[in-house]
């Protein structure tokens, strides 16, 4: 059993152009009581996680400007963030995108249209400790 | 003979009027030497060969017939023709045509000057002169100016030996008529048949050269217009799969957020919702999600057509895949009136290679395609292998309205369905079996399909049996 009580402790970043998408997901994590943090590009993102260290942060990989691979970089070199888990999501799942994705170091991949229910349960396998979680083995074999 | 080139080119321009490529005028030059080179050999052998007889033959008069000194000058006439001959055809070995067919000709007129000055009947002489002219203007084709000259060295060598003759009184040489037009005719009337026969040839040669340029510039400009059509085509195809992909992703954009805010709202997130009003979000949902498949096969067809869909080849287990799709189509037959089973043989290797996604979305598609047809009854999806275990098979059996014969022709085009109504009763886009078809013509598969109208249907999928090894399955381990 998955111990919700934990999502009242995360404090989730997420980035995103769209602003339908990003309220989406501020709703469900909302709803289920985590504390959210938005930003509608990389840049007020970067300047937000100077301040800030969120439990994870839930990135769209498809952003005018900076987008979401040079995103991951920017974030990977901030001295605070290296062990901060960085979510994909993205509406276009083309073939090997999962895979790219993981290798280059995002800890796990979603993909749009989101199902508000079935989001949050895989938000709740990454995220939550439990003795087999795959957060021990972030995301891979979980392809 | 340059000169000559450029009367041929002259010939033809005024014949048909073409442009000719340098490459046939090389050739057409080629052919003229060829023809010269052969002309003069033949006309110097023969004389090489003729002339010693015809001499014998006045060596043999003068000794038995006519004792006169003016036959023997005459038979050693003849004779110094072979060597001058023999001198011609070394120069046109040499490539030295032109020299070589003057020399002869020369020598060919100071020889009938003497026969002139020596034989009897004049009306032999004047057809001598006139077929030796005619002979060398008409077959070596020779500028008109050289040819006139060499008409008046000709004339001058005549009446120089008419003169001769009178002033003389030399001893005439009688052989009787035959004998003279035998002995001075024939050779140069052969020379001139001759002659005819390889201008005609080469007359004929010209315009077969001619033809093929003519059919070589129009295949050419077929191909070229072919060429063009083809790029248009593929551009036209390449901008229409461009333009679907790119409106797929635009319309799927507003699509997710309403996906997402129903999502929302039924799972009560944004407040509780009375009956009524989950209901109607949940058709919103329900709906908004058929659409969004409906879009994702336009592009899944348009990425198939645009060739921009890779298959790719790594182990994967066949039963598991099967089995994960039937639990995953389990969920849409929740509120329908048939059965659903699945049924997966054991000689089914437990790890193939190929391409899982391409499987997943065909058994996907076969099994949306069957439920959409079906009432009541049941639809099966059966995996298998074929008796020589070269081939798979996945086969979709259901109880639904059936295909009449006419239409398995068409069902697996883009965009059809057995009728237009069809697509009002059952919904549909008509793409799922095109993206079939087409997704299988990406991994050398086929399909094909069994129907009774109004009984059911059963699609067979064949596709390439690879089974995985030991090592294949060690180097697919996620690493």
């Amino acid at each position: 059993m998955i111990d919700e009580s934990t999502v009242k402790e995360w404090h989730v970043l997420v980035v995103d152009d769209e602003p339908d998408s990003l309220e989406i997901v501020t709703r469900i994590l909302k709803y289920h009581g985590a504390a959210v943090d938005t930003a509608s590009n990389g840049k007020s993102a970067l300047e937000m996680l100077s301040t800030l260290t969120p439990t994870f942060i839930i990135m769209d990989l498809s952003m005018p400007g900076m987008d979401g691979w040079e995103m991951l970089f920017s974030i990977k070199n901030l001295p605070t963030m290296k062990d901060v888990p960085v979510v994909a999501l993205t509406a276009h799942a083309m073939k090997g995108d999962r895979e790219r994705a993981v290798g280059a170091g995002f800890h796990h991949y979603l993909t749009k249209p989101l199902n508000p229910i079935s989001f949050f349960d895989d938000l709740l396998a990454l995220f939550v400790k439990q003795d087999d979680n795959p957060l021990a083995n972030p995301a891979k074999g979980d392809t | 003979m340059d000169s000559q080139s450029g009367w041929v080119r002259k010939v033809i321009a005024w014949w048909q009027n073409p442009t000719l490529s340098q490459e046939m005028d090389t050739t057409l030059t080629q052919a003229e030497q060829a023809y010269q080179h052969t002309l003069v050999r033949i006309l110097t052998a023969a004389t090489i060969v003729i002339t010693p007889f015809i001499g014998l033959g006045y060596l043999g008069a003068y000794f038995f017939v006519v004792r006169s000194w003016s036959t023997l000058l005459l038979a050693f006439g003849l004779f110094s023709l072979t060597p001058v001959s023999w001198f011609g055809l070394s120069l046109s070995r040499r490539g030295r045509i032109t020299q070589a067919v003057r020399l002869y000709l020369l020598f060919l007129l100071i020889v009938s000057g003497m026969l002139t000055a020596l034989l009897p009947d004049p009306l032999v002489l004047i057809g001598m002169l006139v077929s030796t002219f005619g002979a060398l203007v008409s077959f070596f084709l020779e500028p008109r100016r050289i040819a006139v000259r060499w008409l008046v060295i000709g004339a001058s060598i005549y009446v120089a030996a008419l003169v001769i003759r009178q002033v003389f009184h030399i001893p005439p040489v009688e052989l009787g008529v035959i004998a003279t037009v035998f002995l001075y005719v024939a050779p140069v009337s052969l020379f001139v048949v001759i002659a005819l026969l390889a201008n005609s040839t080469i007359q004929y040669l010209r315009s077969a050269l001619w033809e093929s340029e003519t059919l070589r510039s129009r295949a050419e400009e077929s191909y070229k217009q072919a060429r063009q059509a083809t790029a248009v085509a593929i551009e036209a195809n390449r901008l229409k799969s461009e333009f679907l992909s790119m409106m797929s992703h635009e319309l799927r954009t507003p699509l997710h957020a309403i996906i997402g805010f129903s999502g929302v709202m039924l799972g009560g997130m944004g407040g509780q919702l009375d009956d009524d009003a989950t209901h109607m979000t949940e058709r919103i949902n329900s709906n908004s999600l058929h659409l969004l498949d409906l879009i994702n096969n336009v592009l899944d067809l348009a990425k198939v057509e645009a060739k921009q869909f890779e298959a790719e080849n790594a182990p994967y287990s066949p039963a598991d895949l099967i089995k994960s799709q039937f639990e995953r189509m389990q969920s849409l037959t929740q509120d329908k009136r048939f059965d659903f089973h699945c049924e997966i043989d054991p000689e089914l290797p437990s790890m193939l290679i190929g391409d899982k996604d391409i499987v997943q979305r065909i058994i996907t598609n076969l099994l949306s395609n069957a439920f959409k047809f079906t009432e009541t009854g049941s639809v099966k999806l059966k995996a298998s292998v074929n008796s020589d275990r070269s081939k798979w098979l996945l086969s979709v059996t259901d109880t639904g309205i059936g295909i009449p014969a006419h239409a398995t022709e068409y069902i697996f085009d883009p965009f059809r369905q057995v009728d237009g109504s069809s697509s009002r009763r059952f919904g549909g886009t008509g793409l799922g079996l095109a993206i079939v078809k087409e997704l299988l013509a990406e991994i050398h598969g086929s399909i094909k399909v069994d129907s009774t109208e109004g009984k059911g249907s059963t699609f067979t999928v064949e596709m390439p049996l690879i089974v995985s090894t030991e090592s294949d399955r060690l180097e697919a381990r996620p690493r």
